[in-house]
């Protein structure tokens, strides 16, 4: 337990020290990590594939691939995501310098799932690396001849984040290789890596972070919130819930269940973002299973157990959860289970109840129910009746149909007439809603998460004459002109800035000579 | 719980979608613009009836600045509401790629007792325009503000859709029971961490406007009656209850000597020779505040005011030169209008009693020598940071205002309000068609595949091939 302590006692203090953890500094940190990606490629897949029967090829393009895009894109573009933002200013401080400047929050904490044991560790963390400011960017635009270059004396330059990884220990294999690498790449004191299970966790949520980034499922999320509550320490919280999937009598079936079948039965149905369960009409139920299972032909042969492309369930714990869900349901496909290797083929339930079992928690299992519904309407019904889920499906030809469907529901995010791939656009935050989640990520919004962005007004000390119509005492002169320069006006028309700026310093002048 | 059948109320009002036009949000802000301009009179004399607070600063912080905040709102809603399209990635370029700007549904926004309506109002107006059902719970400290919104606001504003709830610390934790979709909360950071535990129970998101003392570092270089004007003006504004304040000012025993006579001239110059008299200084809110603020005064050397009135809680503009930070004054955010001084050796010294301490709200420091002033700026962290004057940053809706660690998390004003309401939901709208080319992400996988996969996949780093 006091390994927990010291981790984060000595990552805060590697926070403090004079070490100056300019732009380059994490630059180098994030390459680090690309080289380390090229250089283990081996070892992470095979941990991967100890872990969940995840053949190479999946291994690569379920979480390296998506590792290496995001490293590439921060270092790419760090410099200008870290660069102060000059902002709008009003009449009162046009010749003033207003800011914001994004700067690194202290120690933060990332704990990662089992289901994606790299990706779901490595994307928190190059945003959690990427994270600050950087100081040799002049902050004023058109400032003249300030040089680049550190600022003059950085003894303690508070740049970037320290940050406490810690992966699932579940996915036991990936957690005790990212323990092994991640130090002989990245600063070890800065980010160090914590294994161990539940006790481990809760006495690491005990200290106190800055952030706390955590994937998992809401139950852990509220006890990870409530402990951040104690420090007043934000959270991120990437959550699940059940992600409906609504298919249209107009759609083209065999190519929406395609998709369907490859969104739900990747990593064995494991995946926070998969299509939980199915919303169509009766009339088309038993076309949907026709084609779910030529497709399940088409990727996984006749035989499934011996697919080299099809993975397990993680542990035995899990398949028996999962198992019990089918009791008492009409099982249209699938349904053979040994718990040996945990595996479950790939299943479908038909005409399930929505009081079943297996339409109260998230699946999480490579079993798909199919619950009808007569119209879209009572589609509608039926999601807005739950918990906000954290991906919503919807297929349709009718493209008024879908823009009713988003519009009229609430979700972490949504594909129409796919699944799964909004995850994979980095210029789209990924995160929850309501029991799915709160906060994002990737892409630059991993570098947002993780920075406080501080607000800087910096004005001159001169220029006093037009302060002075806010000090008292007070009169309907000082009122009057408080309201020419600091109301906006509604619908106001377009005044050019030059004659603003004019009409401010005239103002000052005149303010000067009338109060002074 | 007695407050289980309001939320259920307004969950269903916001269920119906009757808050998401466009036009629905429009009406209901320029309600609350009518709001402003019809009741400024009653505003004006509530809070100078609940704390004395000088018309000039009521009109300027209840009414002034809240009709910025709204105009803002209504001059760029239908631009903030608008879906924002993002770019696109090689594979989905046929596709309709956006983020939309959603609701939260039914959010709560509680507010303290020093800026009673802009407190609330000014999050209630990113609320409305963000599409959300609202409930507002002014502070129970206030009396007669909090009865002039509740008995004055459900007339401007939808009662399907908005609600005012007074109610004083039993009956909100009784309210926090219940589940919202976002919560604001803005005062202490004590209570603050009571919001935040009660939202974990329901995974509800919050944003918190907390406090802490604002460090105030006066540098050597500088124009002594100006610095001391403005950091008069930003202490004793609302006779110091105010959480951009600057709390204490850190400089050399030189500077200090040439600011207290500087100080004391610009006191004289706002509030007269004596401000007990002065119609433009406030009053502490209660008895309870005026005891704790008076303690305070037990601090240092008394250099300037320190006269104080039990009666009307009146306490004067005071200046308390070398305070030691072991002190009372030093141990909590003032909040009244008590400016001590703490001598620093250095300006290093400075820096390292600011990083000492838990993160403040604002941090201000005043030099001619703008080098000094960006030094401080990149060795510190705060909320937010303004060189060379206290408090103005907050009237400006182009920049976040919020704080960090103790002094809170999130950030609002202009566009940053309507975000916080805001949940960004990504959208990726497909093609049915083009199924060819899904065909490279089906089993059963090969490395061929695997090798076109990446190339399209893959975000390469610029200067290289990419069709991305």
């Amino acid at each position: 337990m006091e390994r927990m302590k010291q981790a984060v006692e000595r990552a805060r203090a590697a926070f403090k020290s004079g070490r100056c953890r300019s732009l380059e500094f994490r630059i180098r940190q994030l390459k680090a990590l690309e080289r380390m990606v090229h250089e283990r490629e081996e070892e992470i897949l095979a941990a991967i594939e100890a872990d969940l029967h995840k053949c190479g090829h999946n291994a690569y393009s379920h979480e390296i691939l998506g590792v290496l895009g995001e490293l590439a894109l921060a270092v790419d573009k760090l410099p200008s995501w870290a660069a102060p933002q000059p902002v709008k200013r009003n009449l009162l401080t046009l010749r003033d310098e207003a800011y914001v400047h994004p700067e690194p929050l202290g120690v933060v904490l990332i704990i990662g799932a089992w289901n994606y044991p790299f990706v779901l560790v490595m994307q928190p963390l190059i945003g959690a690396i990427a994270a600050g400011g950087d100081p040799s960017v002049p902050a004023a635009l058109g400032a003249v001849g300030e040089e680049r270059g550190g600022s003059p004396s950085c003894r303690v330059c508070l740049l970037g984040n320290a940050v406490v990884v810690k992966p699932s220990e579940i996915s036991e294999h990936t957690a005790q290789l990212v323990a092994d690498l991640l130090p002989k790449y990245i600063d070890p004191e800065l980010y160090p890596v914590v294994t161990g299970g539940v006790a481990e966790t809760t006495e690491l949520l005990t200290q106190r972070f800055d952030h706390i980034f955590y994937t998992g499922n809401s139950a852990v999320g509220k006890i990870v919130m409530a402990a951040a509550a104690k420090h007043l320490t934000p959270v991120t919280l990437e959550l699940g819930g059940k992600s409906p999937c609504y298919i249209d009598k107009d759609c083209d079936l065999a190519v929406a269940c395609r998709r369907i079948t490859w969104g739900k039965y990747m990593n064995c149905g494991q995946t926070c973002i998969a299509p939980d369960y199915i919303l169509c009409d009766a009339s088309i139920q038993d076309k949907v299973v026709e084609n779910i299972k030529t497709t399940l032909q088409e990727f996984y042969g006749e035989d499934v157990k011996r697919s080299p492309d099809y993975e397990r369930i993680i542990n035995k714990r899990h398949f028996q959860r999962v198992l019990a869900l089918l009791e008492g349901q009409k099982i249209a496909h699938g349904g053979e289970a040994d718990e040996a290797s945990c595996f479950i083929a790939p299943t479908i339930l038909t005409d399930v109840s929505p009081e079943a079992k297996v339409m109260e928690e998230e699946i999480f299992g490579p079993v798909l129910p199919i619950v009808t519904v007569r119209s879209v309407d009572e589609a509608i019904e039926f999601i807005n009746r739950r918990e906000k889920p954290l991906a919503l499906y919807v297929f349709s030809n009718n493209k008024k149909l879908i823009k009713r469907v988003i519009s009229e529901t609430s979700s972490g995010g949504v594909t129409a007439n796919d699944v799964i791939m909004h995850y994979f656009l980095a210029t789209l935050p990924f995160g929850g809603v309501g029991n799915s989640g709160m906060g994002a990520y990737h892409g630059r919004h991993s570098f947002e998460t993780f920075s406080h962005r501080r607000a800087c007004l910096i004005k001159a000390l001169k220029m006093e004459g037009a302060n002075k119509l806010r000090y008292p005492p007070s009169s309907q002169k000082k009122v009057d002109w408080a309201k020419f320069f600091l109301l906006k006006r509604f619908n106001k028309g377009r005044v050019g800035l030059v004659v603003l700026a004019l009409l401010g310093v005239v103002a000052a002048v005149v303010i000067k000579v009338s109060l002074g | 719980n007695p407050y289980t059948g309001l939320v259920s109320r307004l969950r269903a009002a916001w269920l119906s979608g009757k808050t998401r036009p466009m036009e629905y949000r429009v009406a209901q802000l320029e309600a609350l613009g009518r709001f402003l301009d019809e009741k400024k009179q009653d505003i004006l004399e509530a809070t100078a009836s609940d704390m004395r607070k000088p018309s000039f600063e009521a009109y300027f912080s209840e009414i002034l600045l809240c009709k910025n905040e709204l105009n803002d709102t209504l001059n760029n809603l239908s631009c903030w509401m608008k879906d924002e399209h993002v770019e696109k990635s090689l594979v989905t370029q046929l596709d309709s790629v956006f983020i939309r700007k959603d609701p939260y549904g039914v959010v709560l926004i509680i507010a303290p007792w020093n800026y009673p309506i802009h407190l609330f109002l000014v999050p209630l107006i990113g609320a409305i325009a963000a599409g959300n059902c609202v409930i507002v719970k002014p502070s129970e400290i206030t009396k007669n503000t909090e009865r002039l919104v509740a008995e004055v606001l459900p007339c401007y504003l939808d009662n399907d859709c908005f609600a005012v709830v007074t109610a004083g610390v039993e009956e909100t934790t009784k309210l926090l029971e219940n589940k919202f979709d976002y919560i604001f909360f803005t005062g202490i950071p004590s209570v603050g961490r009571i919001v935040m535990t009660a939202a974990a129970k329901h995974l509800t998101p919050v944003t918190l406007e907390l406090g802490g003392k604002n460090p105030c570092y006066v540098s050597d270089s500088c124009e002594v009656q100006n610095v001391a004007r403005r950091v008069a003006w930003g202490r004793f504004f609302n006779a110091g209850q105010t959480c951009v304040a600057p709390d204490y000012i850190l400089c050399s025993v030189e500077m200090q000597e040439k600011l207290l006579p500087a100080l004391r001239e610009a006191i004289t110059e706002f509030y007269g020779p004596n401000p007990q008299e002065s119609p433009d200084f406030a009053r502490i809110v209660g008895d309870k505040q005026f005891q704790r603020v008076q303690a305070l005064l037990s601090s240092g050397r008394m250099a300037i005011g320190g006269q104080t009135d039990e009666q009307e809680r009146y306490i004067a503009p005071t200046v308390l030169a070398d305070v030691q930070p072991s002190d009372p004054a030093m141990q909590e955010e003032i909040f009244g209008p008590i400016l001590p001084i703490v001598v620093m050796a250095s300006m290093d010294e400075a820096i390292d009693f600011i990083n000492a301490r838990p993160r403040p709200l604002a941090l201000y420091v005043f030099s001619s020598d703008s080098k000094v002033v960006k030094e401080v700026l990149e060795r510190t962290s705060s909320g937010d940071f303004c060189g060379n004057d206290t408090v103005m940053h907050v009237t400006l809706t182009s920049l976040p205002f919020g704080g960090i660690g103790n002094s809170g998390l999130g950030r609002y004003h202009g566009k940053f309000t309507f975000d916080t309401f805001t949940h960004l939901r990504s959208c990726l709208h497909r093609n049915m068609g083009l199924e060819a080319i899904n065909a490279l992400r089906y089993p059963p996988y090969s490395q061929q595949k695997l090798g076109l996969l990446t190339a399209t996949f893959e975000i390469k780093r610029k200067g290289m091939c990419t069709l991305l």
